[in-house]
């Protein structure tokens, strides 16, 4: 062997590599939420290929009788939850959203955001990138997502799994003092990696400003469960029919 | 040359759906799957996500690997794929993403006297440079070949190329590193 050979095994030896990110927990974590199908002979492609994106937009065309039921649903529940301003502010200091605001009414408001997934047009992930106008962020946990969507700024990660399940997660940059006025039927407190985070279950229109563009309306494409926070300037939202410690899970790993 | 018993047994445990087969045998190879994509990206962070991303790909696409052939090409094969498409939509790039011991004392051992611990230093810092001025594909094939010891078959499955590709690249990539080092780090 050269002296060359010598100088590379010596410096090979002498190398601190970055640490390992223990990966495991969240490779499986994504298979048991059917981010990937087990393991099948015969597959075409990979998981993301062709037929996941049949799966996907089959799941989407699933989407609007539920969206539609639950916000029926919504309706019924919401005129339980007046409460009175100083309830309110205190109820903001509590929740430690510091730009949001969460308003309790009697009933939805009408939105232009109606019972399809109306999630803007679809942009691959580079294009996205250049488009958004803003560093997006991605939840690690779910890699790469399968469809990527943009509507007025607001960008939308589509996730899905061969049980039709979705996951989206949307991120937009908020003005100074965004404002958000969430309508469900239970929302909490929760922590994100440090940050406060908002716990929505069901149909939900979240009204805040945007910018630029000002104010404008996102209603829950999914009825089921959304994690609200905000990092870096930009309002996240993660919504999907998982659990509590699933959606922490997830939010935690968005880099 | 057929995977050692316990890769053999997680493997086929994994083909057959048995998720914490998988766990294990992602934990078997996480380092070597995201020091292969930190060699590609040159980013930590991208190769964090690349080698995750691929673990979970890999598992999708466990039904058609050949457990007759080794893993570790196969799956170096998917970790590249994921790092090659981060790498084309980043523009942050990092050195040579690791750091080298120099002056530091060995983990087992008496440490070194100063002087000897600043040759070694020195010569690891030339080797560095001379490796940073390398055309990145030549850069790759050392990285691959030396740094992380892989094979030439791996080397191939990560860099996207055939053996003969790695050899001849290896090849000159070494001739220039030679006519670059030789001088100043050779010579002592």
């Amino acid at each position: 062997m050269s002296e060359l050979h010598d100088r590379l095994s010596a410096l090979a030896a002498d190398a601190q590599w970055p640490a390992t990110p223990d990966l495991a927990p969240r490779v499986r974590a994504a298979i048991a939420d059917g981010v990937a199908p087990a393991p099948a002979k015969r597959r075409g492609r990979l998981w993301a290929g062709r037929a996941g994106r049949g799966r996907l937009r089959l799941a989407l065309a699933r989407q609007p009788a539920a969206v539609l039921v639950a916000a029926l649903l919504a309706l019924v529940v919401a005129g339980l939850l007046a409460t009175a301003p100083g309830v309110r502010s205190a109820l903001l200091r509590t929740l430690g959203l510091e730009h949001a605001q969460v308003t309790r009414v009697e009933r939805l408001p009408q939105t232009t955001l109606g019972a399809r997934l109306a999630l803007g047009e679809r942009y691959t992930l580079a294009a996205a990138r250049k488009r958004a106008g803003f560093a997006l962020r991605r939840p690690t946990a779910l890699g790469t997502p399968e469809e990527v969507f943009i509507d007025r700024g607001a960008v939308t990660f589509v996730y899905g799994a061969p049980s039709g399940r979705l996951i989206l997660f949307q991120q937009v940059p908020g003005s100074a003092r965004p404002y958000i006025q969430k309508f469900a039927k239970v929302f909490r407190r929760v922590d994100v990696a440090g940050v406060p985070g908002l716990l929505v279950k069901g149909q939900h229109v979240t009204i805040f400003d945007q910018r630029p563009g000002g104010r404008r309306e996102e209603r829950s494409r999914l009825a089921k469960t959304t994690l609200l926070w905000e990092r870096d300037g930009l309002l996240l939202r993660l919504e999907a029919n998982l659990s509590e410690e699933e959606l922490l899970g997830i939010a935690r790993s968005v880099r | 040359m057929s995977p050692p018993p316990i890769e053999s047994d997680l493997l086929a445990r994994s083909r057959g759906g048995d998720v914490g087969a998988y766990e294990q045998l992602v934990r078997l190879y996480q380092q070597l799957a995201f020091r292969t994509a930190l060699v590609l990206t040159r980013n930590a962070a991208d190769a964090e996500e690349a080698a995750q991303d691929a673990f979970v790909k890999a598992w999708g696409a466990l039904g058609r690997f050949d457990p007759s052939r080794p893993f570790r090409p196969w799956l170096l094969t998917i970790v590249a794929n994921e790092a090659r498409n981060r790498r084309r939509g980043a523009g942050r790039r990092e050195g040579l993403a690791l750091r080298v011991v120099g002056a530091e004392p060995p983990s087992s051992g008496a440490a070194p006297s100063p002087e000897l611990a600043l040759l070694v230093a020195e010569r690891h810092a030339a080797l560095v440079a001379a490796l940073e001025r390398l055309d990145e594909r030549e850069r790759q094939v050392i990285a691959c070949r030396f740094l992380l010891d892989l094979s030439e078959i791996e080397t191939a499955a990560a860099l996207g190329c055939r053996v003969g590709t790695v050899k001849s690249r290896l090849s000159r990539a070494l001739a220039q590193l030679r006519a670059q080092v030789e001088p100043e780090v050779l010579r002592v």
